[in-house]
């Protein structure tokens, strides 16, 4: 018998028992053997069982071979099952040991930073403490006030404002101009919201 | 539970690596896994398939680090083939004296068979015969295809076919 594991590479012949297939027909008989075929493949292979003797004959020894091996023993192990239980529970505890051991160096770390950072912010000059930021309802009440201001300038602007014009300077930088029609007689001062527009 | 599937454990760690000699402590790092992860195991009947699925992560798990640290050497120089490592020596052909030697004898040639097999081929058949796990499962745990695990559980039971026929015409 010669049999290697190329013998099973796809279109090589398998030889065994006096016996040459074809190595996917082994794969075949192997799996049929483990019921990992479809229907159809299974069907395939019974019929080869049911018509080759020999065919047969290698697959009552397949069949052997995979009670033997499924009934073959293992030498007993190096340690009793005792031994190995009490070795578990060992290891166990020490692990929940070493676990409390971390949390509560952990909270022992933690609450030494607490008292650390206690300590510096007691010991730290009052210029150094950190302002305390207007609460968000003040913010808020700001910003009311400030959008009233804007949608209600303090002077009646010009109802001849033309509007704006954009001009595209030489820069890519957009230059804006605005342009107003208002008297103002000649020596005279407008006042637009603190903007002073004096006429010479 | 220690006592009911330690033998079982034994028996899949003797056969996916015959030739370690920590099993023992493999076995016993199973069981701390196993009570530290058993509030994990949803199904309770499903115990033994739970059980081989974290001694067969842990077995790879030590290959790989096994591998890793110490490259296989091996003074016969063995021959590599697309699908692993081969190195090959058939047991001896001594004759058996009487039937009940012979069969102790067949068991000998069957483990030592199966302890030659290259690791990947050997870890296929065990996890097919011994655990009795299905190709898809096996698949999955080995990292390979359907058609690779197939064609390995094929060539190992075309292997210990041919190196063990005398022994199986004789039963």
């Amino acid at each position: 018998m010669t049999s290697k594991f190329e013998d099973l590479k796809p279109g090589n012949m398998v030889s065994l028992n006096h016996l040459e297939l074809p190595s996917d027909s082994f794969e075949l008989l192997s799996a049929y053997l483990d019921g990992e075929l479809s229907p159809t493949q299974r069907h395939q292979v019974q019929t080869w069982i049911d018509r080759d003797p020999q065919m047969k004959a290698l697959y009552t020894e397949l069949l052997a071979l995979q009670s033997q091996i499924q009934s073959l023993e293992a030498p007993p192990n190096q340690k009793t099952v005792g031994e190995i239980t009490e070795q578990v529970f060992q290891s166990l505890d020490r692990q929940r040991r070493q676990r409390r051991l971390v949390l509560g160096g952990s909270a022992i770390a933690a609450s030494c930073l607490a008292t650390i950072t206690s300590l510096i912010i007691g010991i730290m000059p009052s210029g150094l403490k950190v302002a305390n930021s207007p609460s968000s309802s003040e913010n808020l009440a700001d910003s009311v006030m400030l959008a009233v201001a804007l949608n209600k300038p303090a002077i009646n602007i010009p109802n001849s404002v033309n509007g704006y014009n954009i001009e595209q300077s030489r820069s890519p930088k957009i230059r804006f101009s605005y342009s107003f029609n208002f008297s103002i007689p000649k020596g005279g001062i407008r006042d637009f919201a603190g903007l002073q527009i004096v006429i010479c | 539970m220690l006592r009911r599937y330690q033998s079982h454990l034994n028996r899949l760690f003797y056969h996916l690596a015959p030739d370690w000699q920590e099993r023992a402590d493999l076995a016993q790092e199973v069981w701390i896994r196993v009570y530290r992860n058993l509030h994990r195991l949803q199904e309770p009947t499903k115990f033994r398939g739970w059980l081989s699925r974290i001694a067969t992560n842990l077995f790879y798990d030590e290959l790989r680090k096994r591998k890793r640290v110490n490259p296989p050497l091996s003074l016969d120089a063995p021959r590599y083939i697309d699908d692993g490592e081969m190195s090959w020596e058939l047991p001896d052909d001594a004759p058996s004296p009487s039937d009940d030697l012979a069969t102790q004898e067949f068991y000998e040639h069957l483990r030592t068979a199966i302890s030659q097999l290259p690791e990947t081929f050997r870890t296929t058949i065990v996890l097919r015969e011994i655990e009795g796990l299905p190709y898809e499962e096996i698949a999955e745990m080995t990292g390979v295809s359907l058609g690779t695990v197939k064609s390995r559980i094929a060539r190992a039971r075309l292997k210990l076919q041919s190196v063990l026929q005398k022994y199986l015409d004789e039963e």
